[in-house]
């Protein structure tokens, strides 16, 4: 028995070698896919003296060239073709898109501001200059902290009709829809809000669907969210160890830190 | 120190000195008898009962979703005149069955959570949850940003402001899974998940062995440990069988959506609550629905996706 036992092993080691010789040969066998694309570099070295020679004759390469100046390999042709293609536009476009979002209404927000109807004191107020400037006299609580002084006051507010706001073309906008100015530079969070994925929802979840605009939360001159006082945390019970080491974050980890101890 | 070869005293086993007499046997039961009967009879005449008729009627209350509408509407009737003797308040226990063609979802975008835990409190104050205990359905949790060890943040976080810096904060609830965990380690079946996929208490059947608790991977179960002591005047007197209705020493609860508010197409008491508007609540069936569409067009993920719960809160980012 213990002789034949040495002569398996040795079939057995055998056999393994010329199993992992052959996976080897199999595996160093196998081609690298970029092998198989036609590299540019040798295409436009071959076109390039091609078209010093022969101007004249090379008519199918005289729009490419016209269109945009530059020569153009086939795979790059090929690759240019694709990529037009995959952008090409879609049906649906991206405004239509956006104004697919479900409806809403907003709170109104006129009733909630102080100075509001501004045309109150502006009537007849001294013309107003349309020239960047501290304001000291009045509305000195306000600072505009919006933009990293790239605007002023008159970028937003409507020198014209002082109820509104306006718009980059100088259109009214309503202080009720005080989204469409906003929604100017930051489109991006604007469709989010849009379709519910910014913003709070008021009310209910079916239904009419009330959405708070954008200066329930932001404060216009100064909109970044300012850090607050936190309600207190949860009260541990007896059942929990109380100490005061660092290590000790929460009681999920207890077994952690236990462990630790012993090493 | 006992001498093991002593001989054990008489009265101790099967002594003879203790046998009962065939009469006195009979007679003690035939009065245990009597009791049990009039109890029982006591138990399933529907009266408008005492404090002893009442406990009594309770012990013999069915499972919740084996009672007739009329047992429960007894039930109920029962819990409200219980509540009024113990806290002088007037209660409404709605009963309201899930609404046709919805599952409820729920997403929490964590760049807009700061860790204020204003929806910690107002879901305590919505859920008439213990204030002896200061049971706290919402566990919000602060993590070192770049980080999503949840096994290694602390809720216990008491900070001058929030956020701080280079700290992120994610509010853990019940997620009411689609494959509860807590659902089928239950041994009485006292939990289980509603036709609008919230996942539910009966607060009567509960025997509060927490093996849901052991079960859930997301923390999510309390236990009413002491006697919840309500302060009369901040009790919700709008409440939900399956709900915020009070419950006693002894039984497990957790976030139930708000089942009392969503039910009437209202949004849970986080939402509402939430500065940041951080919250989102929809009907997951409803393909216009603003949970629809963060679930398709935002970067979305779950807790412990590996586990198979099928949780149906999403937390995204911006």
């Amino acid at each position: 028995m213990k002789k034949m036992t040495k002569s398996m092993i040795g079939i057995l080691i055998v056999l393994l070698g010329l199993w992992g010789g052959a996976w080897m040969v199999v595996s160093l066998h196998e081609s690298p896919v970029y092998a198989e694309t036609p590299s540019v570099e040798t295409d436009d070295v071959a076109e390039d003296e091609a078209d010093d020679e022969n101007d004249e004759q090379d008519a199918g390469d005289t729009n490419e060239k016209a269109e945009d100046g530059i020569k153009l390999s086939e795979t790059a042709k090929v690759t240019l073709a694709n990529v037009r293609d995959f952008w090409k536009r879609e049906e649906v476009t991206p405004r239509e898109k956006m104004k697919a979002f479900p409806p809403f209404v907003v709170p109104p927000r006129k009733t909630e501001l102080e100075n509001y109807p501004c045309l109150d004191c502006h009537e007849d107020a001294e013309i107003n200059k349309n020239v960047e400037r501290t304001l000291t006299e009045e509305h000195t609580n306000i600072v505009l902290d919006h933009g990293e002084q790239r605007f002023w006051c008159l970028n937003c507010h409507n020198l014209n009709h002082m109820n509104y706001l306006k718009s980059l073309k100088d259109q009214q906008i309503d202080f009720n829809q005080s989204y469409l100015l906003c929604g100017q530079c930051h489109a991006a969070r604007q469709k989010d809000w849009y379709f519910g994925a910014h913003g709070k929802r008021i009310g209910n979840w079916n239904g009419e669907r009330q959405i708070l605009v954008c200066t329930e939360c932001h404060d216009p001159h100064s909109p970044s969210i300012k850090p607050k006082q936190p309600d207190p945390p949860p009260r541990r019970h007896h059942a929990v160890v109380h100490v005061s080491r660092p290590e000790h974050k929460s009681t999920l980890n207890m077994w952690n830190i236990h462990k630790k101890d012993k090493e | 120190m006992s001498d093991p070869n002593e001989q054990l005293p008489e009265n101790s086993g099967s002594g003879s000195s203790k046998a009962i007499s065939r009469r006195k046997f009979f007679k003690k039961a035939s009065i245990a008898g009597a009791t049990v009967a009039a109890t029982t009879a006591m138990a399933s005449t529907p009266v408008d009962g005492d404090a002893f008729t009442d406990a009594v009627q309770e012990f013999f209350q069915g499972h919740y979703q084996k009672m007739t509408k009329e047992e429960v509407a007894d039930a109920i009737a029962r819990l409200e005149r219980k509540t009024k003797r113990k806290y002088g308040v007037d209660i409404q226990i709605n009963n309201e069955p899930p609404l046709e063609g919805v599952l409820f979802g729920y997403a929490l975008n964590i760049s807009k959570c700061k860790g204020y835990r204003k929806c910690v409190t107002a879901c305590m104050e919505e859920n008439n949850t213990s204030r002896t205990l200061q049971i706290q359905y919402i566990r919000v949790l602060e993590m070192d940003k770049g980080s999503m060890n949840i096994e290694e943040s602390n809720h216990y976080y008491d900070s001058e402001t929030v956020p701080q810096e280079g700290k992120m904060y994610l509010p853990i609830q019940c997620h009411h899974c689609e494959n509860p965990p807590c659902v089928r380690a239950c041994p009485t079946k006292a939990t289980w998940k509603e036709d609008d996929g919230i996942v539910v208490i009966d607060y009567n059947w509960c025997i509060g062995c927490h093996y849901c608790v052991v079960a859930c991977p997301y923390w999510a179960r309390r236990f009413n440990w002491e006697d919840p002591d309500l302060p009369p005047e901040k009790i919700n007197p709008v409440t939900h069988y399956l709900g915020n209705r009070p419950r006693e020493r002894g039984v497990m609860e957790k976030c139930t959506f708000c089942v009392q508010r969503t039910r009437k197409g209202k949004l849970p008491a986080c939402l509402e609550a939430c500065p940041t508007g951080a919250r989102v609540f929809g009907n997951l069936l409803d393909p216009n629905s603003e949970i629809r569409y963060i679930l398709e067009n935002k970067t979305v993920f779950r807790l412990k996706e590996e586990l198979n719960t099928n949780p149906k809160f999403w937390y995204y980012t911006d």
